[in-house]
């Protein structure tokens, strides 16, 4: 057998490999992508468990404070934003008002005792406080999941299967000034 | 000719799979979503309730598993062919900085050769088998039917991995969720390590049926006053028990279950094709570690395989030329 024929052979293996390589990156890139909307849909699972415990919380809030007049409202509109937001940044600046809305309601427990002793209050703080804990983490884990993207598609060969694809740059989810500054909630505790 | 194509094959599966653990997010457990390709680096939990000694290597640990590997093909083509594989016990328990528990599945891991500790040869006649490994090998029928060869023939071995407390672990799989009883979740699984007390569950069998008729511990164990025992109170007349009749067996009490506090466990994936690792990959390395020496070793079969096969043909066209001058 000459050398000539072994060398095809070997390039045979190559261009296999070629073609495997070829098919997986497009193929990973696909995942890749999937992987963000995975990891996005996993908060919007979160979002929707903390949008149906907000109305308990204001109804159980509402028996030993008073409101300022609108704020409940304007919990309420956000709460709708975040189910109605289509974009990430929609969302993301909807659920950050809504985090720090509640975190400012919950704050309120410690200056009620009466408040601080009533189980489901105290119940409804373990839940939220337990949800904004996983919404953190998989907040951080769709920033990474967007970063592995976001890098990818920028790198060669990737580059030129992402353009194929029509894949882009997506939105991390980011914490605003709202989620960063102390909620100011004007309210009054009933006698 | 055939190792080197096997080789290529294997090339092609570990790009596969280098890609997918650089591609996925590392997970929390306490946050992490049930489904395909979750990632996590947690530890080992270390409990000195579960901790064993294994009875191969004598090393403490949390779990072992043993494969056993059969020697087939002849010169070059040898190599060791996987048999079976048994475990100490079906889950190992892990956990991160979330303080979330999730389980491994032992026998749907894929254990990367790093955790892959002591390999005997049974052929290897200055190392004489602890009788207890012996007895664990007859006990669950891994030596029927070539028990005589298994001995005399010098075919086997067993490559043990250990799995040992606060170790750090890399782990990608399929999320699932936690069963309620500690069962091995894939049927082949059912190997399992561990001499039962036949004495001792006899025991207990006929005493909690006794003690669940009896009127006076009825009386006792009765909160709500319905002249029976509910569910919640029948539980704990057999958890008092237990601890009373593992006290006459001189035994400790029961492990702490962290089966009850799992957020879910790691299992084998349904999904994906030939290249895909269906298992659950773990190693001690990190994530950066494995996806560097994966690369290396893909590498490597990524021309040695080739290579390998070209040179086992031209060893056979050399051959059948030698034997026939003028094949054409």
């Amino acid at each position: 057998m000459g050398v000539t024929v072994m060398i095809l052979i070997f390039g045979m293996f190559m261009v296999v490999g070629l073609i495997f390589f070829i098919i997986n990156i497009y193929n990973s890139l696909l995942v890749v992508k999937e992987n963000v909307n995975k990891a996005w849909a996993n908060i919007d699972v979160i979002l929707k468990q903390r949008y149906d415990e907000i109305p308990q919380l204001i109804k159980i809030c509402e028996q030993y404070v008073q409101f300022e007049q609108g704020m409940v409202q304007k919990i309420m509109n956000a709460r709708e934003k975040m189910i109605q937001g289509k974009t990430v940044k929609e969302k993301a600046d909807a659920s950050n008002a809504i985090t720090a809305s509640v975190g400012g309601i919950m704050a309120l427990g410690e200056s009620n005792p009466e408040l601080k002793s009533n189980t489901n209050f105290m119940q409804i703080q373990n839940r939220l406080s337990g949800l904004e804990e996983n919404l953190a983490d998989r907040r951080e884990l769709y920033n990474d999941s967007v970063n592995i993207l976001n890098t990818r598609i920028q790198q060669i060969p990737d580059v030129f299967f992402a353009g194929m694809l029509g894949m882009n740059r997506r939105e991390m989810f980011q914490v605003s000034e709202v989620e960063r500054a102390l909620p100011n909630l004007d309210i009054k505790f009933k006698r | 000719m055939g190792v080197g194509a096997l080789v290529f094959f294997q090339s092609l599966k570990k790009i596969k799979l280098q890609r997918k653990i650089k591609d996925i997010s590392t997970s929390r457990i306490a946050s992490a979503a049930m489904g395909e390709s979750v990632e996590i680096h947690a530890t080992v939990i270390n409990d000195p309730q579960h901790t064993i000694v294994s009875p191969l290597s004598q090393k403490t640990c949390i779990a072992f598993t043993w494969e056993l590997q059969k020697e087939v093909g002849s010169g070059k083509n040898r190599r060791w062919e996987f048999q079976f594989r048994f475990y100490s016990t079906p889950f190992v328990y892990v956990t991160d900085e979330s303080r979330g528990v999730a389980a491994l599945d032992l026998s749907s891991c894929e254990f990367q050769d790093d955790l892959k500790q002591k390999q005997v040869a049974f052929n290897d006649s200055s190392y004489s088998i602890p009788p207890a490994v012996l007895d664990i090998l007859k006990q669950n029928k891994m030596l029927s039917g070539e028990e005589k060869s298994f001995f005399f023939s010098n075919n086997y071995r067993l490559v043990e991995t250990l799995i040992g407390p606060n170790e750090k672990m890399y782990i990608l799989g399929t999320a699932a969720l936690t069963p309620k009883i500690e069962m091995p979740l894939t049927k082949n699984a059912s190997l399992l390590f561990g001499k039962r007390n036949f004495n001792f569950i006899n025991r207990l069998k006929s005493a909690f049926r006794l003690r669940r008729t009896d009127p006076a511990t009825i009386k006792a164990y009765d909160a709500n006053g319905n002249s029976r025992l509910d569910e919640e109170e029948t539980l704990k007349l057999y958890k008092d028990m237990e601890e009373n009749i593992l006290r006459e067996f001189n035994q400790s009490a029961p492990p702490v279950d962290y089966l009850k506090t799992c957020k879910f466990v790691f299992t084998r994936s349904k999904e994906g094709n030939i290249f895909d690792s269906h298992g659950v990959i773990v190693s001690r390395k990190t994530q950066k570690q494995l996806v560097d020496s994966l690369q290396f070793s893909a590498l490597l079969s990524f021309f040695g395989g080739p290579a390998m096969f070209v040179l086992g043909l031209w060893i056979l066209w050399n051959k059948y030329n030698s034997r026939n001058p003028y094949p054409y």
